[in-house]
């Protein structure tokens, strides 16, 4: 049984009285332990179906089922909770928190359970270890580069040991070395870890990566 | 509490001048409560200790209506009353000995039923005192005149002058009595020695174990009949608070608007800070964060805040308080009887505690509930983008309807309402004011980007960021009209309020040259001039007639109510101006009193009514012909013939004398035969001329003006903090995009005339929206503070005050915009640009 099941998800954005089509019946699944790519122009509606994967809007209408939990029928508590056990997520913009050390940001998610800082500790530093920032771990985000900023933001996807990982363009804002080595870390979560990875991406050679690729042009699939 | 401290405390750390900043509103309301707190707590704690260090356990007390006192017999009928476990006769009466205010007190051995410090272990004492004729004095007379056992000293009172022995002082806690400045006598030798004939001031009762109190008093009075009055102790120091009534008003409403201001800011820096803070809310409910935890968050974060604000503020206050206690105007004193000492009453640290926590709670609740409401997808937005955003309906129906109900509301119940309820009205035209702004925020906003875009390109980028954020200018604007409409509030009060102290005094720039026993402006009721002196003072040359006055206190229906006792007025008192010649003779003659408008007002009794006066002689009627306003004494004034006084109240001596000179007379010649002939006199003698008095009540208007213009400077304060704190945060919301501005070649110099240019044109706009609810605010003030705090005040518009706080308005828009004018002008373009 696929791990991420995506059946007929339409999304209408209001704006004003009228209503912006970002997606218009979208299908598909996803087997878990692969690397999955959108792509498409700008506007088609990745962002959009990354959204709603990620359980941080509603759709329209359609259904996201994630192992075996259907999205539509989770109230905003129970969503919340699921984001927080099942999910990792990497933004474009890092969205580090400035005020936290790089290994506290790391724990985070973990610490939104509930989990006490120092129990979270020894897990958020492996974790920068294994994204090779070991020496970075009591720097502020201010204190980092680019690069580095999105590496702890995949470590902080994973201290929570997700399901699944959504990533919105995680290379967009980085040169290309950098951005070469977030996409290593995030194929090895797959091959390594048996993970499943879906990457928003503008990137061709990211998107070949992939183990299945979905293409978006208008708010439904291109085949 | 990990997370607490991770986002929420270490926020405050490393942006220390904006926590001080967002700290501040409520610190500054929490300083001003404690202060008020600690000036009205000093004024009933004095009254309190001085009677409670009298009284002990007392249940009741029987006191005389006036200084006269009341005849010892009474005492023998109220022991004998059923219900009466015993009864304390005592004289407490005040005197002068060696020319300083005491409290002279006479008893015998039952005193020490009581339990008072001043009655306890004193066996011995009274031994002495039984067998050596003298009296005994307090510790901190004996420290002023340096008298000690064997030392006589000179007593002054009703009775005249006598020369006692000092048989010892009184030490210890005992001594320090009314502040050790008190004398203690056997009860028959504190009568001889005051004059007192066989009588005495009061009767202290101790009622049985399960006795009913009020039903014991209504018995006692019946039976003492209207020469006396009785009322619990603790029923004194309502009374004697009563007389401070428009000082506890006219401070309580200072406060009520200035809590309201503090509470305003702390919600303005809450919305900025949530503002602020949406990607940050956002990522953090993308991770999965819930709502109720980061509401949470955000609220113990205010209440944090609202406690080291309150904490910082209750510190200032407590040294403001001692400040205020030091310069309270006799004015307001002279009526207690006795000293004010700063006296913190122990709730107000903590009821400043939890007003400041609460208040912030409640300021945050708003922002932080709109905050969390972020959708988490919102984390996913370019940066620049969340920051800007700003969702202002043109008009909302909802606060704007609210906010001007509110206001509405607090008006019709400054004007008409009960009289408690008027400094809260006070504090809800602010928050009236506050949301009807609120409901307006966009043509405010646009009313201010088109004056602002007259000024030129910076002028109109100025525009710009307002059109963009209409909620911050609303915010900024709303400090400024706070601002302004205090200043034209008190100023336009203050001057009405000089007004009609001026009108209603200034017949007593009539009279050539006082001869008073009190000083400025207090009252001689207690120590008398002796009444002799009319004859001598008449035989002066150039001295056309001497008129006479004669003041006490009479117990009234449960008030300290003023009686003055006149002869040969020239119509220097107001009273006397106020009314005909021909009603003068009838007063004069003894047929007929005025009362002033403010006894009219408290007991309904005005011209045309039967007025029953308690007096020591019993119950007197006399007929009410006019009703006049007066400032001398806050609970009531009633004006009869001094004959009346000297007939019904045994009372002699008297208060002041009134000289007026014949044409071309030598005044300097006068006052000086004048002064020689009082110098010799036993009690303190103070001579001025008509306009000296004058200057004396203008001192005492300036004196009690400075109080409250210190808490109008508070607000204004206040306010320039929100202003700077306002435009600051949109100095650094704006970052990217003014960098970006200085990367496409705009001066630094345009940059910062930007940030002038909008905080002048809030300024404009706040200040005619502040100058409009001053004006309102005026009117409902003088109402409030002419019925309900007892001054007869009349209000009138004017115009000055608007004149200078709409310049105002703008100097503290423009002052408060010269750091994030800096700020904005040093922005590097570099960093700005630059991610996070
Ligand atoms: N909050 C919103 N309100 C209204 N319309 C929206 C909103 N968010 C997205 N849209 C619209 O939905 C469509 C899809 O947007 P989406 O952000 O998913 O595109 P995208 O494929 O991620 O584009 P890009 O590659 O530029 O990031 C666009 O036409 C966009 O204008
Ligand atoms: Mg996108």
């Amino acid at each position: 049984m696929a791990l991420v099941s995506i059946t007929e998800l339409v999304k209408e954005y209001p704006l004003g009285s009228a209503r912006v089509p970002a997606l218009k019946g979208v299908s598909f699944d996803i087997q878990a332990g692969t690397l999955v790519s959108v792509v498409g122009p700008s506007g088609s509606g990745k962002s959009t179906l990354l959204h709603l994967m990620g359980g941080l809007d509603n759709p329209t209408s359609g259904s996201v089922v994630i192992d075996g939990s259907n999205l539509a029928e989770l109230d905003d508590q129970d969503l919340t909770i699921f984001r927080r056990r099942r999910l990792g997520f990497i933004f474009q913009f890092f969205n580090l928190l400035p005020t936290m050390k790089a290994w506290e940001n790391v724990a985070l998610p973990r610490l939104l359970d509930g989990e006490k800082l120092k129990d979270v500790q020894p897990r958020a530093v492996e974790l920068l270890e294994k994204v090779g920032l070991g020496a970075r771990v009591d720097h502020k985000p201010s204190q980092l580069s680019g690069g580095e900023m999105q590496r702890v933001a995949v470590a902080r996807a994973l201290v929570a040991d997700p399901i699944l990982v959504l990533a919105d363009e995680p290379t967009g804002n980085l040169d290309s070395t950098s951005g070469q080595a977030v996409l290593d870390l995030l194929r090895g979560i797959v091959s390594e870890e048996g993970r499943t990875v879906v990457i928003v991406t503008h990137d061709a050679k990211a998107a070949s990566l992939a183990d299945q690729q979905i293409s978006l042009q208008d708010g439904v699939l291109a085949r | 509490m990990n997370l607490f401290n991770l986002l929420n405390l270490r926020r405050f750390t490393e942006h220390r001048a904006r926590t001080a900043l967002s700290i501040s509103g409520i610190a500054i309301g929490s300083a001003l409560l404690v202060a008020v707190l600690g000036l009205l707590g000093s004024l009933t704690g004095s009254v309190e200790g001085f009677i409670q260090d009298l009284a002990g356990s007392a249940d009741l007390e029987v006191a005389a209506v006036t200084n006269e006192g009341l005849d010892e017999r009474v005492f023998f009928d109220i022991e004998q009353t059923e219900g009466v476990r015993a009864a304390v006769p005592m004289i407490r009466s005040r005197a002068l000995i060696d020319r300083q205010q005491v409290m002279f007190l006479g008893v015998d051995q039952r005193v020490e039923l009581l339990g008072t410090d001043l009655a306890q272990d004193q066996t011995e004492t009274f031994e002495r005192l039984a067998s050596e004729p003298g009296i005994l004095i307090g510790r901190g007379l004996a420290n002023r005149n340096g008298a000690e056992r064997g030392d006589t000293v000179e007593v002054f009172s009703t009775g005249g002058e006598k020369t006692v022995d000092v048989v010892g002082v009184i030490e210890g806690e005992a001594g320090r009595f009314n502040d050790g400045f008190f004398a203690l006598a056997p009860l028959p030798a504190a009568q001889q020695i005051l004059g007192k004939g066989p009588r005495i001031d009061s009767v202290f009762v101790l009622a049985e174990e399960g006795q009913n109190l009020e039903g014991l008093r209504r018995e006692l009075s019946r039976q003492t009949g209207s020469g006396a009055f009785v009322d619990s102790p603790s029923g004194r120091v309502r009374q004697a608070q009563s007389s401070t009534a428009s000082l506890r008003f006219g401070m309580l409403m200072g406060v009520s608007i200035a809590v309201t201001v503090g509470a305003f800011l702390v919600y303005n820096t809450m919305s900025m800070a949530a503002l602020e803070r949406r990607r940050e809310i956002a990522t953090l409910r993308a991770l999965g964060g819930s709502r109720r935890l980061l509401l949470r968050n955000l609220l113990w974060e205010a209440a944090l805040l609202g406690l080291i604000g309150s904490i910082a503020g209750a510190a200032i206050g407590v040294v403001l308080s001692g400040i205020l206690v030091r310069s309270i105007p006799d004015f307001y004193t002279n009526g207690l009887g006795v000293g004010v000492e700063m006296n913190l009453p122990a709730y107000a640290i903590p009821m400043a505690l939890i007003v400041g926590v609460v208040s912030a709670v409640v300021a945050a609740a708003m922002p932080a509930m709109a905050a969390v409401k972020v959708a988490p997808a919102a984390a996913m937005r370019p940066v620049g983008v969340l920051e800007a955003l700003e969702d202002v309906d043109s008009i909302s129906p909802i606060p704007t309807f609210i906010g001007t109900a509110i206001f509405l509301g607090s008006f019709a119940t400054a004007v008409w309402g009960p009289g408690w309820a008027g400094f809260l009205a006070m504090g809800g035209l602010v928050v009236g004011a506050i949301v009807a702004t609120f409901g307006l925020t966009h043509p405010l906003a646009g009313a201010t980007a088109r004056f602002a875009a007259k000024f030129g390109v910076a002028g109109q980028l100025a525009a710009s960021a307002v059109r963009r954020a209409p909620r911050r200018a609303w915010a900024t604007s709303v400090a400024v009209v706070a601002g302004v409409g205090m200043i034209v509030t008190q100023a336009s009060a203050s001057a009405n309020i000089n007004t009609s102290v001026t009108d209603s005094t200034n017949s007593l720039g009539r009279i050539d040259l006082y001869v008073s026993a009190a000083s400025g402006v207090a009252l001689a009721t207690d120590v008398l001039l002796p009444p002799e002196w009319e004859t001598t003072l008449e035989q002066i040359p150039g001295v056309a007639s001497v008129g006479t006055n004669t003041f006490s206190f009479v117990a009234y229906r449960g008030d300290r109510v003023l009686i003055q006792g006149t002869s040969k007025s020239q119509g220097g008192e107001p009273a006397m101006a106020g009314i005909t010649p021909a009603q003068r003779v009838q007063v004069q003659e003894g047929n007929a009193a005025v009362v002033s408008t403010r006894f009219e007002e408290l007991f309904g009794i005005g011209p045309g009514d039967q007025l029953t006066l308690p007096t020591p002689s019993g119950g007197r009627e006399v007929q009410v012909i006019a009703s006049v306003p007066s400032f001398t004494w806050e609970r009531g004034l009633v004006t009869i013939g001094r004959q009346n006084v000297i007939d019904w109240f045994g009372r002699t001596g008297v208060s002041d004398y009134q000289l007026t000179y014949e044409q071309g007379a030598d005044a300097g010649a006068i006052r000086s035969q004048v002064e020689q002939f009082v110098e010799g006199s036993p009690v303190p003698v103070y001579v001025s001329s008509g306009s000296e008095y004058l200057q004396v009540i203008e001192g005492t208007v300036r004196q009690v003006r400075a109080l409250f213009d210190s808490m109008v400077g508070v607000v204004v304060g206040a306010a320039i903090l929100a202003i700077i704190n306002a435009l600051i945060i949109s100095v650094i919301e704006r970052r990217t995009e003014l960098g970006i501005m200085r990367a496409l070649g705009t001066s630094r110099r345009q940059l910062r005339s930007m940030v002038a240019v909008e905080a002048g044109a809030l300024g404009v706009v706040g200040g005619v929206v502040g100058v409009a609810f001053g004006f309102l605010a005026h009117r409902a003030a003088i109402v409030a503070v002419g019925h309900q705090g007892g001054m007869p005040v009349e209000y009138a518009f004017v115009w000055g005050p608007a004149l200078i706080a709409f310049p105002l308005g703008i100097a503290m828009a423009v002052v408060g915009s010269l750091e994030p004018a800096r700020r904005a002008g040093s922005i590097s373009v570099i960093e700005a640009i630059g991610y996070e």
